[in-house]
């Protein structure tokens, strides 16, 4: 599997947020987000790659899971699924930081930048299936564009042919909810 | 206890965020900043995780370069009995996180060296299967056959990095 592109994670996040979180790819998510998982979805993580987690650095130098994500390598494209965020977490960040964090666009709209730069190279896509209000804003903000198709999110990261994009569209639908 | 109950090992795409304190505790100068950064985490009491143990493996081509291991001696002591135990019957956190990289490297390779003086280091690194190499510090683990030469040439161009 490729590695992702050989970029500085650094410069995904902005200034504000870079000495309190971390965003990172992780080689299995169990261990870090089974809680959360399990209490927002009802069932465990994803056993297979790839995990981004995003950690908040507490003064005590101790990390905590604030937000996950699963992105999904399917042929030539990328699902985003099983994205998560802990309220209780960034609930325990010092106002100001959950400040920054809410006004640099939320935990969410970072992993999936973080996402589509280190994965660009990856795939010729990225889909993503979203039915909330709330979280559609995010995704929208952060590069997605919708389809025709209810629900299902696309963005188009590099120049294709429209025959090729309706092609891997009709192959994300047909997939399915993910 | 299995330290997989408190313990996970894994590849993150940034070193200094999570190892600076340790590297500059060992070595007095930043993590690396290139990949590949292999960290162990501590889960705490409180379900904060912990980088408490780091490796550096440098991607060359044919070989990969294991170094720049460390290992935060106040985390550990900060650990319950029983988890100290689990980690000693293990064999260490250094063992732990060498192992991973190799299992994420090692197929994409021919040879593994690290280059290591520590008398402490020393006594894990052949559970790696690291040999000496007939140059000062300089261990190797060949993980293909490989002819006389062709392993005379890895060395000669793993020790052109020393110190790693």
């Amino acid at each position: 599997m490729d590695a992702g592109e050989l970029f500085d994670p650094r410069e995904v996040l902005p200034e504000s947020l870079r000495e309190i979180i971390t965003i990172t790819e992780v080689d299995r998510a169990d261990f870090f987000i089974t809680d959360l998982f399990t209490r927002k979805f009802g069932h465990p993580p994803p056993d297979f790659p790839r995990h981004l987690v995003a950690l908040y650095r507490a003064p005590d130098k101790g990390m905590h899971l604030i937000g996950y994500s699963h992105m999904m390598p399917f042929g030539d494209v990328y699902l985003s699924g099983g994205s998560c965020s802990d309220g209780e977490a960034i609930a325990r960040m010092h106002p100001h930081e959950r400040e920054a964090l809410r006004a640099a666009g939320g935990i969410w709209f970072w992993i999936l930048k973080y996402a589509f730069r280190k994965y660009a190279d990856c795939c010729d896509a990225f889909f993503g299936h979203c039915g909330d209000k709330r979280a559609l804003e995010v995704a929208l903000a952060a590069g997605f564009i919708q389809t025709a198709h209810e629900h299902i999110i696309v963005n188009w990261h590099k120049p294709l042919q429209d025959n090729f994009k309706r092609a891997l569209t009709a192959k994300v639908v047909a997939l399915g909810k993910f | 206890m299995s330290i997989d109950k408190f313990i996970t090992v894994t590849e993150v795409d940034e070193g200094p965020a999570f190892a600076d304190a340790l590297f500059q505790r060992a070595y007095k100068k930043p993590a690396p900043d290139f990949p590949h950064h292999i960290v162990a985490f501590y889960r705490r009491a409180d379900g904060a995780q912990v980088p408490v143990s780091y490796v550096h493996f440098t991607d060359c081509g044919d070989m990969f370069l294991a170094g720049g291991a460390a290992t935060d001696g106040n985390i550990l002591r900060s650990m319950s009995a029983e988890e100290q135990a689990a980690l000693n019957e293990y064999g260490g956190l250094m063992l732990a996180t060498l192992r991973h990289g190799f299992m994420l490297y090692g197929p994409r390779c021919e040879a593994i060296f690290t280059c290591c003086g520590d008398k402490r280091a020393l006594e894990t690194t052949p559970k790696l299967g690291f040999v000496e190499t007939g140059i000062q510090y300089l261990l190797v683990n060949f993980l293909r056959e490989s002819s006389a030469r062709r392993r005379r040439e890895m060395t000669a161009k793993a020790a052109s990095f020393m110190p790693f």
